[in-house]
């Protein structure tokens, strides 16, 4: 009986809505993969559009086509196509759709793109503010004075 | 039976202006204003120390993120790594952090990788840095001091956890523990006096020190043993064994078990909240027969399953040819030996333990049967060591040490061989000790007010040790095909 079933549901398929309305086709086992819509499954079966307030369709795409495609080599050359913000966005919707190998991925595209770069670099990078005091930042600075040595310039 | 729907927060349209790029941009995204903390976590986890540092100084909340205990023990978890330091008649203060990333290298180049060097605290610094002496004339003039290796040079027993354990040298006394990344140290108590025995019986006493963690109550125990052995074979040892728990104030003696046989011990390594060494039979120059275990809870010796695939091997070995090491990688304890040079292996205990559960990972044959001299010579006692550089689960790698300064670096999977020269002020030898820098704070360990915790860095960042403006690197002066690697090694250049 789970036999069939499971059968059945590999060839369903299921309407994903981003939040600018771009409505997307995808299978059931590629849509499982973000856990968060498998959950939404899971409560109600027999919905057949779920809809994805926090991510754009442009990312949402990126995002479906990451999870058809994704191994070694792929995953390799997959963040190199993207900018900053580009990251940081599919990064917010890989953790809001539950999705560990992409978050995964992403976590270590940003980290080696902030690698070894000055803190200002850093902030602009997030949108951070500078909330040290002129004294503390100077205090951390010379602590680690080896740390700051040779970071790429700016 | 209906479930009740997942609630899905609904969207927020925001504006967000990107000064700094001057544009504005308009995104629909419930966490706009800032990446939630969870997420900044994962991506601070993935990298290396020195721009988790850096990151300190970007916000508060950051610093916040970092310093935490918790984060520390995460980001511990990163690859492995060695810590190397010249082994010569000098302080020896400065510690290289080796990690191996073979792709950072240019091959067939003469392109030197500079290693980052760490420093250790000097022994003997209170005579420099005391109160007596709180203003050096001349300072700005003449930043150096002078060091004199007998009084300033520490032993380095072991690492746990990212703490090295450091000692005299000349008696193996435990005397500090230090975290070379933070800079931060601390000093161990006074040794209390030992009761003298009589002398006329003993032959032969060792000395024993280790740094241990034990998970189950957060505190790291170091202990201190003093072994000694009478003239007749049936002379019983006896033992003083004294414990300090790290943040406490003095030294407890802990009685030590009569029934257990404490052979020469070397290799301490903490696995699971228990220090293990490899007993040698038959002195110094002896061969490996056991595993001896402290179980830091209970406080007392245990036997331990050794391999005896490995152990029971060495029957015929001739004296001072073992070549057997033991460590720990993610909490699993590993034995390598590199005492046949047609054959360096490395043995992983799976389930700890478990004695069967002792499992022969590496062979590494066709390697070792190309550099070995046919003439024992004295550099083959250094000759083989052999450590992983890989968690064990993400793959074979491991990194050999050939002691005119090679490094072979093994990866099957991925690279094969590759060979790494060492280049520095004097280096014909270096020691090697497993370690991976951690950001654990001192302050942390010893809670409370009863040990003071110093830092190299503010103590005496003006002042260095000649020694220190040597630096060490290294490069790939050849691809390491093993063709040409025998064509190195039989050339034993200088």
């Amino acid at each position: 009986m789970a036999e069939e079933k499971s059968q059945a549901s590999s060839s369903k398929m299921l309407t994903l809505k981003a939040s600018d309305g771009v409505l997307f086709e995808v299978e059931l086992n590629i849509a499982k993969e973000m856990k968060t819509v498998q959950a939404y499954i899971d409560d109600c079966e027999d919905i057949e559009t779920i809809p994805i307030p926090n991510v754009l369709g442009k990312h949402l795409a990126i995002v479906i086509e990451y999870i058809k495609k994704t191994n070694e080599e792929y995953d390799a050359e997959f963040e190199k196509q993207w900018n900053m913000d580009d990251l940081q966005l599919l990064l917010l919707a890989a953790n809001y759709l539950n999705i560990s190998g992409l978050q995964e991925c992403l976590c270590k595209a940003i980290a080696k793109r902030i690698e070894n770069k000055s803190p200002e670099y850093v902030r602009k990078v997030f949108n951070i503010e500078n909330d040290h005091s002129p004294e503390e930042e100077a205090k951390l600075r010379k602590e680690y004075k080896w740390a700051f040595e040779g970071v790429d310039k700016d | 039976m209906k479930r009740k729907k997942h609630s899905i927060p609904s969207p927020r349209v925001s504006q967000r202006s990107n000064k700094a790029k001057g544009k504005v941009v308009d995104e629909l995204c419930p966490y706009f204003d800032n990446i939630p903390s969870h997420i900044t976590v994962q991506i601070l986890l993935q990298l290396p120390i020195e721009s988790l540092l850096i990151c300190k100084c970007v916000c508060k909340m950051w610093k916040t993120l970092i310093s935490e205990p918790h984060f520390a023990k995460l980001h511990f978890e990163r690859r492995p790594s060695l810590m190397i330091r010249t082994k010569d008649h000098r302080v020896s203060r400065t510690l290289y952090l080796l990690e191996c990333q073979p792709e950072k290298f240019e091959i067939g180049t003469d392109n030197h990788v500079k290693l980052q060097p760490f420093k250790l605290p000097l022994r003997d610094a209170n005579s420099k840095f005391g109160e007596k002496q709180n203003k050096i004339k001349n300072k700005s003039k003449c930043p150096y001091i002078a060091s004199k290796p007998d009084l300033d040079k520490f032993g380095i027993v072991n690492s746990c956890n990212g703490l090295l354990c450091l000692c005299d040298p000349s008696n193996g006394n435990p005397l500090v523990i230090c975290n070379p990344v933070t800079g931060e140290f601390i000093r161990l108590p006074e040794a209390t006096t030992t009761p003298t025995l009589n002398t006329t019986r003993v032959t032969r006493e060792q000395r024993l020190t280790a740094l241990g963690f034990l998970p189950k109550t957060n505190e790291y125990k170091v202990i201190k043993m003093l072994v000694r052995y009478g003239k007749r074979v049936n002379d019983r040892e006896s033992v003083i064994l004294e414990i300090n728990t790290l943040g406490t104030p003095s030294w407890r003696n802990v009685e030590a078990d009569s029934q257990v046989s404490i052979p020469l011990l070397k290799y301490p390594t903490c696995v699971n909240g228990a220090l293990h060494w490899i007993g040698f039979e038959g002195g110094f120059a002896g061969r490996p027969r056991s595993i001896l275990c402290f179980c830091l809870e209970s406080e007392r010796f245990q036997s331990f399953p050794s391999p005896p695939q490995v152990f029971g091997n060495h029957n015929n070995t001739t004296r001072g040819n073992s070549k057997i090491t033991m460590g720990e990688l993610k909490g699993f304890l590993y034995i390598c030996d590199s005492t046949f040079f047609t054959d360096v292996t490395m043995w992983v205990m799976n389930d700890y333990g478990n004695g069967e559960s002792w499992t022969k990972l590496y062979n590494i044959d066709p390697l070792v049967s190309s550099f070995g001299s046919p003439d024992p010579s004295p550099y083959l006692s250094h000759y083989g060591l052999c450590f992983p550089i890989k968690h064990f689960e993400e793959g074979a790698a491991v990194l050999l040490y050939h002691p005119c300064n090679w490094f072979i670096y093994y990866e099957p999977e991925k690279y094969g061989f590759k060979v790494f020269q060492i280049h520095g002020p004097d280096p014909n030898f270096v020691e090697i000790i497993p370690h991976i820098p951690s950001l654990i704070s001192l302050k942390d360990v010893v809670k409370g007010d009863n040990i003071e915790v110093l830092n190299i860095h503010s103590r005496c960042a003006k002042f260095k040790l000649h020694e220190e403006n040597e630096a060490l690197s290294l490069s790939q002066p050849i691809d390491g095909d093993l063709e040409s690697l025998r064509s190195l090694f039989y050339y034993d250049s200088d």
